[in-house]
């Protein structure tokens, strides 16, 4: 017979106190005098007619009062029986990927999560539980977390490694059961590599599939033109498939009908025409016994068109210049040519010569041969030694070597990133294109009036004006490209017949004896009581 | 069983009690038995009968009639003639030595001894001699001068146990007078009264003293006490409270009857004598005339 284990023996030197305590209170009293007596037969018979029994030393009450004691004591001491050896933590790995969301409502993960409930619901409450969840992100739920198992999650992504090799690291402790449930999809032939005494549960069965991904996008912003290349994939047999494009859209797109080959897929070009406020174009395929349902649509945020109002300040020398640099840049951004004044609502300015008041970056505009307020009007003739700044995305790619400038003004341009700088006559670097971004637009100052040189005659001046007006609206117009599934995981054709490998048997502990010892306790107590 | 010391006993003969011995045997006091036994005393000495064995010196209140006139006249001193009586010869004075008779504050046995002090004194003045009996020790005194030797021999007396029969039978086996003077406590009866058959069955006249004490009649003070019997240094704890205390002078008053009634059986006297409670009321004592005579 094993003997009961004490998690708190400790408690054990409470009967150090607590027995001379009871043996001394059991005592009877010493008797306050001492009478000799030749008459002690009378005294016997005295004490027998008053049916009197002198104080004594009760030894089987003090026994029972010394036994509960006893008792208690080893309660308060935390008293286990023995304890059944086994793992005491139970790690769920849960398969969380793009798979284990088919097939549609009555999903394996939410067959998977059901399976772990009930299990945990049957787990004592020393077992510590822990769930993983392995998807496009690893969670970790550790306590009264993992034992709600509260899930707000839907399957997504793919794993980021074979649930084998968590299994493996995971069963390295020999206090931890390991228990894998998957749709069986990557532990296809993995399986048999998992470590001996790890529980497996496959979940799911072969299913066919239609995925679509998106391969390229084409954008012609910030006209409304919008060129898709997709691919619609068929994980099964041949099977007739819907494709319908909605959303943001200018003009309906007709829904086309694809016949997609056996366990092959199809290739569709797409020419779409945004819609100037944008919003999101969606991309859907629809087939019949489609059981993935996450890999069939595929969103495209498309930003608002600019359609920018184009205004232009000049004097009669310049207006002829930019006049048409304005026109120039609305035909090609799909804008308008608006006038220059005041109280009208512009969203690009291009000014030629003369003064400003307008702070650099502040708004969007095109300053050339313009001064600040107050600055000087004195130029210098003929800068030498122009260059440009090639990797600005401003003039990426374009060809300056053939600019010519007249005249260039001596005041000072805004700080910016300097663009184009040449030579004055005494040989000093001077900026002669400046870009200033600020917090919500930005500017671009020349040093030189488009009159007096031949930017506009430049193949590079339209590009460069609409390069400007796409940063002076702050960028933020490329379409993200949708991130394309795994392709892998919408093959639900390699997911095996389910199996089931079970769970080590779980350690448990004693049981708790403090009950048992409380009553055997009480149960003294009582029989203390009964005697007399 | 928790030992215990038996309790100390106090010099039985302090100068007090032996300046009222003196006086007691001073003034020639007769010891009696009682009404009948001096009745038949006087009747004897009337008759003149018996031996002659000699004479003593007259002292006051002796009866004039036993005057040696003869010897008067040839003298000029009066002596009184010593008829040879058998049973007035001499006397046996039985102490019982017990530890019981060491209860009592003071002690029964100091009582006891003093009395057999007294009865021995006057036993040596006015008869032939006295024979001791206490515990194992059997002693015959003779003569007047031998009261300093009795003193002596019951102050040197020490608790003892011995059953009362044993020592009765040694006495009957040494030819003990017939005049028996028992001082005992006579706690308990049923061995006491085999003895007063047997010395009845012997023609021995025996007096029974007991000194009595305040726990003869009632209980100690009230309370938890440990009462002690010293023979057996048996212990008992008893709660003492009016009901038990009633309940135990009851017991003590059948414990007196049965005294009072096995003596009446052997047809012997018995008498109970209350011990003075300080030294110098011994006087008084004797003066209230508990059991002596002129």
């Amino acid at each position: 017979m094993e003997l009961p284990t004490l998690t708190s023996p400790l408690q054990l030197w409470w009967l150090a106190l607590l027995l001379p305590l009871i043996f001394w209170l059991h005592l009877p009293p010493r008797p306050r005098q001492v009478h000799w007596t030749a008459h002690l037969p009378q005294w016997l018979l005295a004490e027998r007619t008053v049916r009197r029994r002198p104080p004594r030393f009760r030894a089987l009450r003090w026994l029972l009062l010394t036994l509960a004691v006893i008792a208690v004591v080893m309660a308060q001491s935390g008293p286990l029986s023995k304890s059944q050896p086994g793992p005491r933590k139970l790690l769920v790995l849960l398969d969380g990927s793009a798979s284990m969301a088919a097939p549609g409502a009555d999903s394996c993960f939410a067959r998977a999560i059901e399976i772990v409930r009930k299990k945990i619901a049957t787990l004592p409450l020393h077992i510590e539980v822990e769930v993983v969840r392995i998807g496009a992100e690893v969670t970790r739920m550790s306590g009264s977390f993992a034992r709600a198992l509260a899930v707000s999650y839907e399957p997504m992504g793919e794993l980021p490694a074979p649930l084998s090799e968590f299994a493996k690291a995971a069963s390295a402790d020999p206090e931890t059961a390991v228990w894998l449930l998957t749709d069986g999809q990557v532990a296809a032939g993995e399986v048999p590599g998992l470590p001996a005494g790890v529980g497996y549960q496959s979940i799911g069965q072969p299913k066919t599939n239609v995925a679509l991904t998106v391969e390229q996008i084409e954008d012609a912003w910030p006209r409304p033109q919008l060129r898709l290349q997709i691919v619609v994939h068929n994980f099964g047999p041949r099977v007739p498939c819907h494709l319908r494009v909605s959303g943001a859209l200018s003009a309906a797109v007709p829904d086309q009908l694809l016949d997609l080959p056996d366990m092959g897929s199809s290739e569709i070009r797409l020419d779409l025409l945004r819609s100037p406020v944008g919003g999101e174009i969606t991309l859907r395929v629809q087939a019949d016994g489609d059981a993935l349902a996450s890999d069939d649509v595929v969103l495209l945020r498309v930003c608002p068109l600019p359609v920018p109002r184009i205004a232009v300040l000049a004097d009669d020398q310049g207006k002829v210049f930019v006049t048409a640099a304005a026109t120039a840049l609305a035909e090609e951004v799909g804008g308008s040519v608006v006038d220059g004044k005041s109280g009208e609502q512009v969203s690009f300015l291009l000014i030629e010569g003369g003064s400003t008041e307008l702070t650099a970056g502040s708004e969007a505009f095109a300053a050339f041969g313009v001064r600040s307020g107050g600055a000087s009007a004195e130029s210098y003739a003929q800068p030498t030694g122009i260059d440009w700044e090639r990797s600005s995305p401003l003039l990426k790619g374009l060809d300056l070597s053939d600019l010519y400038i007249q005249n260039a003004l001596l005041a000072p341009l805004p700080l910016g990133l300097v663009l184009i700088k040449g030579l004055d006559s005494s040989g000093a670097s001077r900026p002669l294109m400046v870009l200033c971004n600020g917090a919500h637009a930005a500017s671009l100052h020349t040093a030189f009036r488009l009159q007096d040189s031949n930017l506009p005659l430049l193949p590079a001046f339209p590009q460069i004006l609409r390069r400007m007006l796409v940063a002076a609206k702050g960028g933020g117009i490329a379409i993200p490209k949708p991130a394309r599934p795994s392709l892998f995981e919408s093959d639900l054709t390699r997911i095996p017949a389910p199996r089931e490998v079970g769970l080590l048997p779980l350690g448990a502990p004693g049981d708790d004896l403090a009950p048992l010892c409380l009553l055997c306790a009480a149960a003294l107590v009582a029989l203390r009581l009964c005697l007399r | 069983m928790k030992a215990r010391m038996l309790p100390t006993m106090p010099d039985p003969f302090p100068p007090a009690f032996r300046t009222m011995l003196d006086a007691i045997l001073r003034f020639q006091h007769r010891i009696a038995g009682g009404q009948s036994e001096v009745l038949r005393a006087r009747h004897r000495a009337l008759s003149q009968s018996g031996t002659f064995a000699g004479h003593r010196s007259y002292v006051r209140g002796d009866d004039l009639r036993r005057i040696d006139w003869n010897a008067y006249a040839r003298t000029g001193s009066m002596f009184i003639k010593l008829l040879e009586e058998d049973d007035r010869r001499a006397t046996t004075v039985f102490v019982d030595a017990s530890p019981s008779m060491l209860c009592g504050n003071p002690p029964r046995l100091v009582t006891a001894l003093r009395l057999a002090a007294i009865l021995g004194g006057l036993a040596l003045v006015h008869l032939d001699g006295v024979q001791l009996r206490v515990g194992a020790v059997d002693q015959l005194l003779q003569g007047r001068g031998a009261v300093a030797d009795l003193l002596q021999r019951l102050a040197a007396v020490r608790p003892s146990v011995m059953e009362p029969m044993d020592s009765v039978r040694a006495l009957l086996r040494a030819g003990s007078p017939r005049k028996v003077h028992w001082i005992s406590d006579f706690a308990t009866p049923a061995t006491t009264e085999p003895v007063l058959h047997l010395l009845r069955r012997h023609s021995r006249h025996v007096t029974g003293w007991l000194p009595t004490l305040p726990d003869d009649q009632t209980a100690p003070a009230l309370g938890f006490t440990s009462v002690v019997d010293p023979e057996t240094l048996l212990e008992r704890r008893i709660v003492i409270n009016a009901q038990m205390a009633a309940a135990f002078a009851a017991e003590l008053k059948v414990l007196q009857r049965q005294q009072t009634q096995i003596f009446s059986f052997a047809r012997f006297p018995l008498q109970r004598v209350s011990l003075p409670t300080a030294e110098f009321e011994v006087s008084d004592w004797l003066e209230a005339g508990w059991s002596f005579r002129r």
